[in-house]
């Protein structure tokens, strides 16, 4: 029996994948339904997963179909491999209760993502210090034009990337993209909510 | 999209995949075997392991092709 590849959870209500869903590897996506909560899954040849650029895209563009059908899913993590389908709806069983409010707080929302880049000028201490600040500035910037039109927010910064991601409801989507007309920033999405799924 | 962007849309895909998203299962494996991928943005992807790591302590990080 082949493994089976978990890609995103979706609600009961929600669309089945389409028949040309390609998933990891160019295979096939189809649905495991359980109750209250249903898997979006593939089978794959082997376990572990190994990561490549061209499988994350394929993970991603699984996650973003099953956005795409208009019910919000919650996109697994990369990597998430069962013995069978069997193991892959105990385990769902098993964390029903979180996975199903996961769900529900994603409901009728996606995620938009706002890339800041600032050079970060390590040439003295007090450049650098000034570099970190001007980027928080342009962060605050950000937040308080969309103030009201988001739903959650998230903060990650890696090196001189600071990274926000914000739930917006898919009807503010067009509000929150002209609040950021003209502010130098990079702006994802709408994509699926990677950054706002239940607690761990 | 400029061209100059492709890179930093690709760590953010690469960093979101790996990183983010709900884990169900208990052994989430994070097996990094493709070059390419670690040529790429090697600080993202370990930042991903060790979120990982951090979150399941007792995850295997298997080393290629086991």
């Amino acid at each position: 029996m082949s493994p089976t590849y978990l890609y995103c959870l979706t609600a009961p209500d929600a669309p089945d994948p389409p028949v040309a869903t390609v998933g990891l590897d160019g295979g096939a996506v189809r649905r495991l339904a359980s109750d209250g909560v249903d898997a979006w899954v593939g089978d794959v040849d082997a376990r572990p997963v190994q990561a490549t650029i061209e499988r994350i895209r394929a993970h991603d563009s699984v996650v973003a179909t099953a956005l795409d059908t208009g019910s919000t899913p919650l996109p697994a993590r990369f990597g998430q491999t069962f013995g069978s389908d069997d193991e892959c709806l105990a385990m769902l069983s098993k964390k029903h209760s979180r996975m199903s409010a996961g769900l529900a707080q994603v409901a009728g929302m996606v995620e938009m993502t706002v890339i800041l880049r600032v050079d970060l000028d390590t040439s003295s201490g007090t450049a650098y210090l000034q570099s970190l600040a001007r980027r928080q500035h342009a962060a605050r910037d950000v937040s308080s034009k969309l103030a009201g039109c988001i739903r959650q927010s998230a903060e990650k910064t890696n090196q001189e990337v600071l990274t926000l991601s914000h739930l917006v409801d898919r009807a503010a989507v067009a509000e929150y993209l002209d609040r950021l007309k003209g502010l130098e920033v990079k702006v994802l999405g709408p994509g699926a909510p990677y950054s706002f799924g239940p607690p761990e | 999209m400029s061209d100059a962007d492709e890179p930093l849309v690709l760590s953010d895909l690469i960093s979101r995949v790996l990183d983010k998203g709900v884990v169900l299962s208990g052994d989430v494996i994070l097996s990094i075997a493709d070059i390419d991928l670690i040529k790429l943005e090697l600080h993202l992807l370990v930042s991903g392991i060790e979120s990982a790591l951090h979150r399941e302590p007792n995850v295997p990080v298997l080393p290629d092709g086991s």
